[in-house]
């Protein structure tokens, strides 16, 4: 064991003089140490994977802060341990939000009204069908299929004001028509 | 990417010189010495420095802010660096400076009272304190902070605390050099509180300002 220190110890303190072979041994070894060390701490290979990367960049980087002649494994294991802790409080952190996405959807569902979302919509349809082929397609392709009114215009041959136009104004009728429906309700 | 391609670019690209934390500390005690030295010439020593270093008290305040401020800075430095981060006797090394700051604070504090009770009223002031916690905060404070970042700190906020502790430790340590200001309530309202809440901003602030 000791003798693997002093030769993490030589191999960084050659990297250090440039040796690139030395550079690339020692991160070999380092890797195979941070396998043990996150496999025993972290239970999904891609996980262990994606973070044994960000280890060794943070090795490479803070690599000018290593002391020729101290040992290299508290050196090295403090950046991992300081990196594991971030890992897992940026973790913990998504868990939350996802919960918390989680639950807004579950109380969403529970109160989703289907009668009443089933009736408008019923409504909308109807007053869809009480508009013009022509203004009914432009809704139809601006307003429920996301077209642009340049897109819009492009498809049906109007210009893109006269397709605005015509837009707003079939909006306009449906919601006098939804009004209409509502007083009469 | 695969990790081993990973491993095989970081080979590929130059050494990086060693630094070590005591040089830092070496260049940062001589910066904040100049600009002491710069302090005292621009504004001129208080005028009755010989006589109050005549008292106890004065003297041992000085002397455990200076105290104060050095242990931080050293420590700061010392516990940014990934060898020392995980070891034990260092974290409690680190609370020494705070000791020796409070310490100061309460001897001040006691024998103030003790050989002048009058010095509890507020006597008029001026804006030169703020100036000069600016001045250390910006140009001591934010080389340490920035010098600091580049030794890849692994204990973040209590680096951060330490080097503000240091910076205004030695703005208060100049304050008692060049502003002729004996009040104790001067001290506690414009010397110490801001001291505390500079510290506690740098540590709430040490993950980001240190961010590597």
């Amino acid at each position: 064991m000791d003798q693997n220190k002093a030769t993490l110890s030589e191999l960084m303190a050659k990297a250090q003089q440039g040796d690139g072979v030395a550079y690339k041994d020692l991160l070999g070894q380092c890797r195979l140490m941070l396998f043990a060390l996150l496999c025993s701490r972290l239970h999904n290979d891609a996980q262990v994977e994606d973070l044994i990367q960000e280890i060794l960049i943070s090795l490479h980087k803070a690599r000018h802060t290593y002391q020729p002649g101290r040992p290299f494994q508290p050196w090295l294991f403090g950046i991992a341990n300081f990196r594991l802790k971030d890992h897992f409080r940026k973790h913990y952190k998504r868990l939350d939000l996802e919960q918390a996405f989680a639950t807004s959807i579950e109380e969403e569902k529970h109160n989703f009204d289907v009668t009443f979302w089933a009736s408008k919509s019923e409504e909308l349809a109807e007053a869809l069908d009480g508009l013009p082929p022509k203004q009914r397609q432009l809704v139809q392709l601006m307003k429920i299929e996301g077209y642009t009114a340049v897109e819009v215009a492009g498809q049906t041959g109007m210009t893109p004001t006269a397709v605005k136009v015509s837009v707003h104004r079939s909006v306009k009728q449906i919601k006098q028509t939804f009004k209409g429906t509502g007083e009469n309700h | 990417m695969k990790t081993t391609d990973l491993i095989e670019s970081l080979a590929l690209q130059p050494a990086a010189v060693p630094r070590s934390p005591w040089g830092l500390v070496l260049v940062a005690m001589g910066l904040t010495g100049l600009l002491l030295f710069g302090l005292g010439s621009v504004y001129g020593y208080r005028p009755e420095l010989w006589d109050r270093m005549g008292e106890p008290w004065f003297g041992l305040n000085l002397g455990l802010l200076l105290l104060s401020a050095m242990a931080s800075l050293v420590v700061s430095c010392l516990i940014a660096v990934p060898h020392f981060s995980l070891t034990q006797r260092l974290r409690l090394f680190a609370l020494l400076p705070f000791v020796l700051w409070s310490v100061s604070l309460a001897v001040s504090l006691v024998l103030t009272l003790a050989t002048n009770p009058e010095s509890i009223r507020p006597e008029p002031w001026d804006l030169f304190c703020v100036q000069n916690f600016m001045v250390f905060l910006l140009l001591p404070g934010a080389f340490f902070l920035f010098q600091i970042r580049k030794l890849a700190p692994t204990q973040p906020r209590w680096s951060s605390g330490l080097a503000v502790l240091a910076a205004t430790s030695m703005g208060n340590f100049s304050l008692l050099l060049l502003e002729q200001q004996n009040s104790i309530f001067h001290q506690i309202v414009c010397h110490w509180s801001p001291t505390m809440m500079f510290v506690l901003l740098g540590f709430c602030c040490g993950k980001k300002m240190l961010r590597w």
